[in-house]
């Protein structure tokens, strides 16, 4: 499998971070140390996460013929609607042919390399052209105004991938520790904590609140979830591939803070030109994140033909899963 | 492990925060400019170094530069 195309698109409302966002300097100074965003864009609030696809979407079909795409997935933990899949509006709003399947993956933080594996997956076991990823992310959506550790980390976002079959192998590692749960999640909304009278009235102010619920978020639990097992894996990952980390070109762990991505590139002794980190603009977009650092780097011709890419994907689970891929 | 050590992969870490001088009985918290991201730089340096890798539980206990270093050791010594 291979990667035949990859756009993005960030909403119109640019949010810029200036020493300006907080209440003094050494705060910002800590902030781009730590965090490292300086522009976020934000969804206005008639726009949903498959619009944000949608619009990453068309630039990249451009000169696609369409019935070429035999499968539609959808990556996102906002999704437009419980049912049906949002994927489903998507088939439709693009004019893609019945005989395409449609899939959501609200997976979240891994959600790039896991629908590259139900991509692969889908190759392997049917004679498909060509698999369409689409992804969306409205987290701004979920953050409480007061909640000064999450406002200048999250942005919303976009992304289109175009898959289609190759010679290439890939390798996916994957996996799971439930007691990540704590350390992030959105718990307002679902069946086990509905939005009650007391929940909506209380987001008064802040009615964006009611569409997803609040996230919440404990950095210091993510952090060691991250050093805790995403080292391992990627270890795990190599020897799938017979490789050693020396031998891989480049390497885009999830879009998450500074902080993390630093802290594994130390424990895995990664060069830090290999460790690719575009947080600076667009923030912690949830499973856009990596795609936007591909098409990033893409843009400033760090890749080069043959080049071994891996990508990491890891955080709300705490669930993480990686590959590596070929650039052509 | 020596104490002097520790505090010298400490300065490291907070080279942001200025120029301030570490002791044992340097409280975290009292350090000019310091922030609860600072204790994520902390626990991701404790881990690379010392191969220790510290809770929220086990951080609610440290006051000083001491207290860490004491449950860095004590938890080098569980391994």
């Amino acid at each position: 499998m291979v990667i035949q195309g990859l756009t993005y698109h960030f909403p119109a409302r640019q949010i810029d971070i200036t020493d300006a966002s907080f209440e003094n300097k050494q705060q910002y100074d800590a902030h781009q140390t730590f965090v490292g965003t300086s522009t976020l864009y934000q969804a206005s609030s008639d726009l949903t996460a498959s619009d944000l696809a949608f619009n990453a979407a068309i630039k990249l079909l451009v000169d696609v013929d369409l019935n070429d795409i035999d499968f539609l997935i959808f990556s996102s933990l906002t999704l437009d609607y419980h049912a049906p899949s949002t994927a489903s509006i998507l088939h439709k709003k693009l004019g893609l042919k019945a005989a395409c399947g449609v899939m959501d993956l609200p997976l979240g933080c891994a959600g790039f390399p896991m629908a590259l594996m139900t991509a692969n997956g889908l190759f392997k076991t049917m004679n498909l052209n060509r698999v369409l990823v689409l992804l969306g992310e409205i987290p701004t959506r979920a953050v409480h105004p007061a909640d000064a550790s999450l406002k200048y980390v999250f942005g919303d976002a976009g992304v289109a991938v175009m898959l289609g079959q190759s010679m290439d192998t890939l390798y996916f590692e994957f996996g799971n520790d439930g007691d990540g749960f704590s350390s992030l999640n959105v718990q307002r909304g679902g069946a086990r904590f509905p939005m009650d009278i007391s929940y909506l009235e209380s987001n008064r102010e802040f009615p964006w609140l009611n569409q997803f619920g609040a996230l919440s978020m404990d950095g210091h639990g993510i952090l060691k979830l991250s050093l805790t097992h995403i080292p391992q894996a990627v270890y795990s990952l190599l020897d799938k591939y017979g490789l050693t980390l020396d031998q891989i070109d480049h390497v885009i762990f999830h879009q998450a803070s500074n902080i993390v991505i630093d802290a594994l590139q130390r424990k895995l002794n990664l060069p830090k030109e290999k460790v690719v980190n575009y947080l600076a603009d667009g923030g912690n977009t949830i499973s856009c994140g990596i795609p936007i650092a591909w098409a990033k780097a893409q843009e400033e011709m760090r890749f080069k033909a043959g080049d071994s890419i891996m990508v990491f994907g890891f955080g709300v689970g705490f669930s993480w899963c990686g590959s590596i891929l070929k650039y052509h | 492990m020596e104490i002097n050590g520790f505090i010298n992969h400490l300065t490291e870490e907070f080279e942001d925060l200025g120029v301030f001088e570490l002791t044992p009985s340097t409280v975290l918290r009292e350090i000019p400019g310091w922030n609860s991201m600072h204790i994520l730089l902390l626990v991701a340096m404790i881990d690379f170094r010392y191969q220790v890798l510290l809770s929220g539980e086990h951080l609610k206990m440290v006051v000083s530069v001491n207290d860490l270093f004491e449950l860095v050791k004590q938890k080098q010594g569980e391994h």
